[in-house]
């Protein structure tokens, strides 16, 4: 079976690779090619994908014909290296299945964590040759939580969980929320045994709890007694995904698949047909979502209604 | 109203079913996405945990992206529409539901069918309490008076339209109820609530929510009693109480524990025989139950939940002259009592990436204990044991495979198989398509398995029931073709069904001649009657804002039914149009209007075969919410059935225009 998959998988890709070169006409017409690598078979990469190429083809019917191939694939087997103009890679898995490869094409990473890739990238081992790389990152920049949160709640006390990952966003959120002067209690959690305990704790001192994403921390094991805690103590979650609003958080920042397979396809048109061709400096999405669980807020007594700085970043951040 | 009173009124009836499991949700089921932790091996931060879905813990909402991975049409009737309604009592909540029909046989006995609603014994659907199965075990139906529970303890409803007892056991039938409590999370404080409305509604709430460190509680008592309808001798009185704990021992485990009583008096009257005085009758109701859970993963889990409900009837009456007898006046008594135990299992794992597997078993005890019933002061019992599986099982990544069967050992009715098997298509996003069959069985109740009613006059021929033999199960075979499709931009998703359900051997009882007979005849159950139910089902809502919520559902159906007995004709029993719509607006400072529309074509009166002219009824509500600090108050009208549609539902039952107005306090 795993044989088998593996020479389908090389068969592919040395299709894959070799297409462009079956097509040098429509290269010389300009018409680039895409090589998308997703980590995993899934909805949001699909998605993404698709978003990329609707926004590349709206106005431009010569826009590129591009090719998919997943993390797995590419690990199963050493490939040539491709003959397309541009890869993507989406996610971590990408990002490390392309470090094995070594693809001497200019990249954009994107669906990654900001924190992920410059660890990969501090690696030495990341393809990513000055403006010959650049990265969309998933996660929203700490200065816009913090002034979202402000917006939302005004001077409130902030707590913050900071597990063995996120403990690197220390520095900065403590200058984020200097900025807005906004009073932050932190606390390290270095096992799963000392998460409630040290939840329980801060909730008795702050006013909002701002979730950083950390796998010890954030997770679906844990996601139901934090918001089952924090709602215990009426202590807003401001969170960093859609699943936590659903799940029960109060509030979160996030950016869509769709907000960042918008900004990536700006960027593969700027390269591909501007003129300069060169990819700019990695950034955080510049869209992004607000969205309220108003049943939980309802139901520890906030509204929002006397917000308005807050509802028009929600109302903007929403009129897509 | 008392047992007699339905044999001498020429309704058609048959009695309920048993059994029935819990099923974890299909919304929570379909809401845990493929999980990594949201990191990788190297310990590096993944995007997995922006996109990946988690297990809903507080929210009011329809679950939609859950709905369309489900193997059978799914409806939910959340909080903002049991609000919106303006409805006081629990089973006219599922007028909101697409193609239900609810009725009243009596101002406290409320019937609710599935596309059908044949008598007053809702015995086809299963109805769930937060797991625990509801229904009364002798002559089966939900005793909706008698939960021990209020509307405002609902969180939410879901509603499978369509049978599987693949997942959820043997009375899983045309569907599936399952009420959601609001979680003592919620629930913060003291709140008080008044109803008082013109057919002498009146109604007092009181209920404290609080926690002690990680265990959370809530206390509800209520009070009710109104006048039932206006030509009927059938008001009531209901007393409740109901307590929910839930425990978390850790980040893995957790407890809940939910009691509840409730007691009340209920004037019965008989408008088909005047040898039944109106008289009252006095119900009780208790339950316990518990439920341990321990989450190993957001993939896996595994619960253990033990409960135990009991209903009490006493009602025992004289009745009026009986000419036959010299004008003598006889006795009647028709208490009786019910237990139900039962203990359940389940596991909830993700063998591989593509599939997702529960299975479980659970055992249950049935003790009933009903003199006039079986002519015996013993108690009866029946036992049944279950197991099941489920499987969620994605071809690719647009296609899903549900596959369910259970099968049940019941001490009654035999041992049978339940098999479900479905397909859900994305063809994108926000369109999918939906085939699925499924195979169910209703088990028969004690009162249909071995009946023996005697009229209680010492001479030989008092026979009114007798044990003809054991009826079959009833069973269904049901096909869907659904489409879900969801359109974001203008706020709108659109569920829409094709079905054809086959109900065989449907159990109804006949009268035949018996020498044994007090007129020499007497009534046995049988396997008597088939139906095919055909047609189209759909349900749209749409959201153009936050401020709006329109809810619309629709049914057109085509019944044939063998009609076998003239005691009730299954061809009649439902309407070829159902409509519902619920509509509502907030504005600002705290108004809020909705209307709640509920059409249905003619169809056979609840208790008879007489036929009825389609219902029309416009529900309104206007309310003003007003918050400051940590209290809520809020005030509220209620208009029910604004034109006064005179049709009745059934003979002498029509619910005029009724109003009330409401008034509810929180302090935090």
């Amino acid at each position: 079976m795993r044989l088998a998959r593996g020479i389908a998988a090389r068969l592919m890709l040395a299709l894959l690779v070799m297409l462009p070169l079956a097509a040098p006409a429509a290269n010389e017409e300009g018409m680039a090619r895409i090589l998308f690598v997703a980590s995993q078979r899934s909805a949001s990469y699909t998605e993404f994908i698709t978003h990329v190429q609707q926004t590349l083809d709206t106005g431009n019917p010569r826009m590129p014909g591009n090719d998919t191939l997943f993390a797995d694939d590419l690990s199963a087997s050493p490939a040539p290296d491709p003959q397309q103009d541009l890869v993507v890679a989406m996610g971590t898995r990408a990002a490390q299945a392309l470090q094995e490869w070594q693809p001497r094409t200019p990249v954009i990473y994107t669906l990654i964590p900001e924190m992920t890739f410059e660890e990969l990238r501090q690696s030495g081992r990341l393809p990513c040759h000055e403006d010959r790389c650049t990265a969309i990152y998933i996660d929203q920049p700490l200065e816009r939580q913090v002034r979202i949160l402000h917006a939302a709640f005004g001077h409130r006390r902030i707590g913050v969980l900071l597990g063995p990952t996120s403990q690197r966003y220390r520095g900065p959120l403590e200058d984020a929320t200097r900025r807005y002067k906004l009073s932050t209690a932190t606390a390290a959690i270095e096992d799963a045994e000392g998460l409630l305990p040290a939840l329980q704790n801060m909730l008795e001192q702050v006013d909002v709890l701002l979730a950083l994403p950390d796998p010890l921390v954030y997770n679906s094991r844990t996601a139901q007694s934090i918001l089952l805690t924090t709602y215990r103590y009426k202590v807003p979650l401001v969170a960093f995904s859609k699943a936590y609003t659903d799940a029960g958080a109060t509030l979160s920042v996030y950016s869509t698949p769709r907000q960042m397979a918008t900004q990536t396809a700006a960027i593969i048109r700027e390269f591909l047909h501007g003129e300069r061709k060169q990819l700019p400096a990695p950034a955080y999405p510049e869209r992004f979502r607000v969205q309220i669980n108003r049943h939980v807020a309802r139901s520890i007594g906030l509204d929002f209604a006397d917000t308005p700085e807050f509802l028009s970043i929600m109302k903007e951040s929403n009129d897509e | 109203m008392s047992f007699i009173s339905k044999l001498f009124s020429s309704a058609s009836r048959s009695f309920c079913a048993i059994s029935a499991m819990l099923r974890l949700s299909p919304a929570l089921f379909a809401t845990a996405m493929p999980g990594y932790a949201g990191a990788t091996d190297a310990g590096l931060l993944t995007e997995d945990a922006f996109l990946d879905a988690l297990p809903i813990v507080l929210s009011a909402s329809r679950l939609p992206q859950s709905i369309d991975n489900a193997p059978i049409a799914t409806s939910i009737i959340d909080r903002n529409m049991i609000v919106a309604s303006g409805f006081t009592e629990i089973p006219d909540l599922l007028r909101l539901a697409p193609g239900f029909i609810v009725n009243y046989d009596n101002g406290h006995t409320q019937a609710v069918g599935y596309h059908m609603l044949h008598d007053q014994y809702s015995r086809q659907m299963q109805v769930l309490v937060d797991g625990r199965s509801v229904y009364e075990p002798t002559v089966g139906g939900v005793p909706w008076t008698d939960l021990a529970l209020t509307v405002d303890d609902i969180e939410r409803i879901e509603v499978i339209r369509g049978p599987n007892a693949a997942s959820y056991g043997s009375n899983s039938f045309t569907a599936v109820i399952n009420i959601i409590t609001r979680h003592p999370v919620l629930e913060r404080g003291v709140t008080l609530k008044a109803n008082a409305g013109n057919n002498g509604l009146r109604e007092g709430f009181l209920r404290y929510g609080g926690n002690h460190r990680s265990f959370d509680y809530r206390i509800t008592t209520a009070w009710r009693e109104d006048e039932g309808f206006d030509d009927r001798f059938d008001d009531k009185t209901v007393k409740l109480f109901n307590f929910r704990g839930d425990y978390a021992l850790d980040l893995a485990n957790t407890l809940m524990l939910q009691l509840g009583h409730s007691s009340g008096s209920r004037d019965a009257d008989n408008v088909f025989d005047e040898l039944i005085p109106p008289h009252t009758r006095n119900v009780y109701g208790q339950f316990q139950q518990l439920k341990w859970t321990h989450t190993v993963s957001a993939d896996q889990e595994f619960y253990v939940q033990l409960y135990h409900n009991q209903n009490k009837d006493t009602n025992d009456f004289v009745t009026t002259p009986i000419a036959a007898l010299g004008g003598a006046q006889v006795l009647l008594d028709e208490r009786r009592t019910s237990n139900r135990y039962d203990v359940e299992f389940q596991h909830r794992l993700r063998p591989a990436a593509a599939l997702r597997l529960v299975w479980g078993a659970s055992a249950r005890q049935d003790e009933v204990n009903a003199p006039a019933f079986f002519n015996t002061t013993r108690t009866l019992d029946n036992r049944i044991y279950r197991i099941f599986s489920n499987a969620e099982f994605a071809v690719t990544e647009k296609t899903l495979i549900n596959a369910g069967v259970s099968y049940e050992d019941n001490d009654i009715a035999g041992s049978y198989t339940s098999p479900r098997l479905s397909l859900n298509h994305h063809f994108s996003r926000a369109h999918t398509a939906r085939l699925s069959v499924s195979r169910a069985y209703r088990a028969p109740f004690l009162f249909e398995h071995e009946p023996d009613y005697r009229f209680p006059v010492p001479i030989p021929n008092n026979v009114l029931f007798f044990d003809g033999g054991d009826p079959d199960p009833e069973e269904i075979t049901s096909y869907e073709i659904g489409y879900i499709g969801s359109f974001p931009r203008i706020g709108a998703s659109l569920d829409a069904k094709l079905f054809y359900d086959r109900l065989e051997h449907l159990i109804t009882y006949m009268g035949v001649s018996n020498p044994l007979g007090l007129d020499g005849t007497a009534a046995f159950f049988d396997n008597l009657d088939n139906v095919t139910i055909r047609g189209i089902e759909l349900s749209a809502q749409y959201q153009p804002g936050d401020r709006d919520r329109i809810h619309i559902n629709y049914t057109h159906q085509e019944i044939d039914g063998t009609d076998n007995t003239s005691k009730g004709q299954y061809s009649i029993a439902g309407p070829s149009d159902n409509l519902n719509l619920l509509a509502s607006h907030d504005f600002d400072h705290g108004y809020n209007a909705s209307a709640g529309f509920y059409y249905l074509s003619k169809m056979k009166q609840l208790a008879t075969n007489d036929i009825r002219g389609e219902q029309k009824r416009l529900d309104l509500r206007f309310a003003r919410t007003l918050a400051s600090g940590g209290n809520e108050r809020t005030f509220a009208l209620v208009i029910q059935n604004l034109f006064d549609d005179e049709q009745e539902t059934r003979l002498k039952n029509n619910i005029d225009r009724r109003i009330y107005a409401s008034f509810a306090i929180t302090f935090r």
